[in-house]
């Protein structure tokens, strides 16, 4: 059963300068279903729109942020709700408790002044149930004994603990209602290896407890190939490719996942690796047709005037590549 | 000390931060007595790995002259660079050793297009004489990098990627020529392929312009890639220091087998099996007595916990661990 689906998104930052409306197409007609109890890797390069389009699927448009069209829905187990169509106070409920957003760079968020279990208790009495306030302090307690964390956490400040540790306190923080989907945007980039293991490991410990759903954003390959069920590679604001991770790592189809999965170096090989050619497109005036056709080596004709639609070729494996298809996308 | 040849030597260098108030506050031994020297004739890209918090970024705003040390010396070309005083002599340095950082947004001001900004560093560094020529020199970098003054020209910063913007800090880093190029955690917000081409980029530089790099980074698989020698720290110390090989493929210093064996393997046949131990208070880690790693190490000794071990020179590299000893 499909928890999450993201229908047609277009979300575009407008900016005027010089008196000239200019807008960069972040998310461009996005499409997406994402099942209970999985977790789910959004993967691309730098800057093709993957904070936006988290940013999109938690609600949290501002300016100049704006959206274009598509719909955002949330399976709430009685019927589907939308995050664009809630009021601010209702949205505000289902915040922490049905859906949890760790934004990017987040363990700089928790409040230096104050004490860890302090701030465990603010969310739980801002976004909690009537029984969950009356027992924060347990509630508090019993959540990070089942993450493995050590108690003596919830009494210090956030500088006395290390980046990691920080980090993992942020996802406790962050499931403390025990949220429905966790949305969670490059947690591990830069920690070390260690230390990003020990958060990746907490991840899935909170999603095997719990049995909600996971989506991850990082470009790092590595951690979608020991977390993600299922990844979807995006490239210049559209998903280009969504499969299991395994067929995304052993039988890549489009032609930039190709690049993607081949740019990897390995420890022990010292063998000339090749970036993908080009430069990244702009997304302010992207290319037309495939928006990989410029740097693509298989380009065709057909390539350059019809934007490929995202289509499914194998069970569960679906590409957007007029290689593998010949579905057009509408524009 | 024997400074000659020697492009960069760092000796005995300590870093401590006070945190929490002056008077309450605990010491933080950030980086503790570490020593290493790169040779001048010799150009070589250095990394440096380790823990998150560690000292690397503190270890790196101490060459660079950011920040002071609380102890200790670094020389640069012979000359001890905590002891320059006058402007031109600092300006000398600056020219010689050059930044790059992890974000490149922040390098660059953004109300500013890219291309004055790069003519009035170039201005500004006595690198050039006018604007005709630092227009010059500012296309002969770019090319460096494999871009050009047309590709760049009245863009501001943020309408240009990560890895572009990235690609021009480090043709700004170029225009003086640099002996030595210190880049903190340069490729930790881009994805593979600009990864890959902003590593190659400093092979290049090594190779055809003779420039050495420092390379912060957790990136240990580009670490591979590039470097020619490694130094894993952890908690202010350097714990092993050797040839890149030696250190990554057949690690010493049980961080450092640590380290090496959690790097994650971009294939899902190859995930991680066991659980992970991690430490929970790192400010009392850097405060303890004895290995930093006793708490965590498994072949820890009684020793261990007592004695801080010395720095030993076991199949050529620096260990510091009493295993060795
Ligand atoms: N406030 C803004 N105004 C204008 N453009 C913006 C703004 N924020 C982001 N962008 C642009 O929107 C595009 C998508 O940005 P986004 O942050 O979603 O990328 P990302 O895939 O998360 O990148 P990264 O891997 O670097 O985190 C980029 O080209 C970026 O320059
Ligand atoms: N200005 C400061 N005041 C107090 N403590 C500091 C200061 N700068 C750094 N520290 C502390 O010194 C230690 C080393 O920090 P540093 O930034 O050098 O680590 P790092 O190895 O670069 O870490 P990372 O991998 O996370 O970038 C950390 O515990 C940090 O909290
Ligand atoms: S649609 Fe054409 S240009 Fe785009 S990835 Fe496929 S082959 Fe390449
Ligand atoms: S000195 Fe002892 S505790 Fe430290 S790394 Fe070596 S064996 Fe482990
Ligand atoms: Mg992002
Ligand atoms: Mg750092």
């Amino acid at each position: 059963m499909s928890i999450l689906k993201v229908e047609n998104l277009k979300a575009y930052y407008i900016a005027t300068l010089y008196g000239i409306k200019r807008s960069v197409r972040a998310v461009d007609n996005v499409s997406l279903d994402i099942e209970e109890n999985e977790i789910f890797g959004i993967a691309g390069e730098s800057g093709c729109g993957k904070s936006t389009l988290l940013k999109v699927i938690v609600g949290l448009i501002k300016p100049p942020l704006s959206l274009i069209g598509g719909m955002v829905l949330y399976n709430s187990g009685k019927d589907y709700i939308s995050p664009f169509l809630l009021s601010l106070e209702e949205f505000n409920k289902i915040r922490w408790s049905f859906i949890s957003y760790i934004p990017q760079g987040s363990m700089n968020v928790l409040n230096p002044t104050r004490k860890i279990n302090r701030t465990f208790w603010d969310v739980i009495k801002t976004h909690g149930s009537e029984e969950e306030k009356k027992n924060l302090k347990t509630i508090t307690e019993e959540h990070i004994k089942a993450l493995g964390l050590p108690l003596e956490v919830l009494n210090s400040y956030p500088h006395q603990l290390s980046g990691g540790m920080r980090q993992r306190v942020t996802m406790a923080l962050a499931t403390i209602l025990k949220p429905k989907i966790i949305v969670a945007d490059e947690p591990t980039t830069a920690l070390d290896v260690v230390v990003q293991r020990g958060v990746l490991q907490l991840l899935e410990r909170i999603q095997e407890i719990y049995q909600n759903t996971l989506i991850i954003v990082t470009h790092d390959m590595a951690v979608h190939a020991n977390i993600a069920h299922r990844i979807a590679i995006m490239y210049a604001g559209k998903i280009v490719e969504v499969g299991k991770t395994r067929d995304i790592f052993k039988n890549p189809k489009h032609p930039y996942t190709k690049y993607l999965i081949n740019s990897l170096p390995k420890i022990g090989d010292k063998s000339i690796r090749e970036s993908a050619p080009g430069a990244p497109p702009s997304l302010l005036n992207p290319p037309s047709g495939c928006r990989f056709h410029p740097r693509c080596p298989k380009v065709m004709d057909i390539c350059k005037l019809e934007v490929p639609k995202l289509a499914e070729i194998d069970s569960g494996h679906s590409v957007a590549c007029f290689l593998f298809t010949k579905e057009v996308e509408e524009v | 000390m024997k400074n000659n040849n020697k492009l960069l030597v760092v000796s005995d260098l300590t870093k401590v931060f006070i945190i929490g108030g002056r008077f309450l506050g605990v010491k933080l031994v950030a980086v503790n007595r570490e020593s290493f020297d790169m040779e001048e004739e010799k150009p070589e890209i250095f990394t440096i790995a380790g823990e998150s918090g560690c000292g690397k970024t503190t270890l790196a705003r101490m060459i660079l002259g950011i920040i002071e040390p609380t102890s200790g010396k670094i020389f640069y070309k012979g000359k001890d660079i905590t002891k320059i005083q006058s402007k031109e002599d600092r300006l000398d340095f600056m020219r010689e050793v050059q930044p790059i950082f992890q974000n490149p947004f922040e390098t660059f001001n953004p109300l500013k297009r890219v291309e004055s900004y790069l003519i009035e560093t170039a201005i500004n560094f006595g690198a050039v004489k006018n604007r005709s020529e630092a227009f010059d020199r500012i296309e002969e970098v770019l090319q460096l990098v494999g871009l050009s003054i047309k590709e760049v020209e009245k863009r501001y910063p943020h309408e240009l990627s990560g890895g572009q913007l990235q690609r021009v800090s480090i043709a700004r880093a170029l225009i003086t020529n640099p002996s030595l190029l210190v880049a903190d955690e340069p490729v930790s917000m881009v994805d593979a392929s600009i990864k890959m081409s902003v590593v190659n980029l400093f092979k290049d530089l090594k190779e055809k312009y003779g420039v050495s790099v420092i390379y912060i980074t957790h990136d240990l698989a580009t670490a591979y890639y590039i470097s020619d020698r490694i130094a894993i720290m952890y908690r202010g110390n350097i714990v092993e220091l050797g040839p890149v090989e030696k250190v990554m493929l057949n690690p010493l210093h049980p961080y450092t087998k640590l380290l090496i064996e959690a790097v994650p393997e971009p294939d899902p046949d190859l995930k991680w099996k066991e659980e992970i131990k991690l430490s929970a208070m790192e400010a009392k880690e850097f405060a303890k007595l004895g290995c930093k790693f006793s708490e965590r190490c498994l072949e820890a000794k009684e020793r261990c916990h007592e004695i801080t071990p010395e720095k030993i020179f076991v199949d050529d590299r620096w260990v510091m661990c009493h295993k060795y000893k």
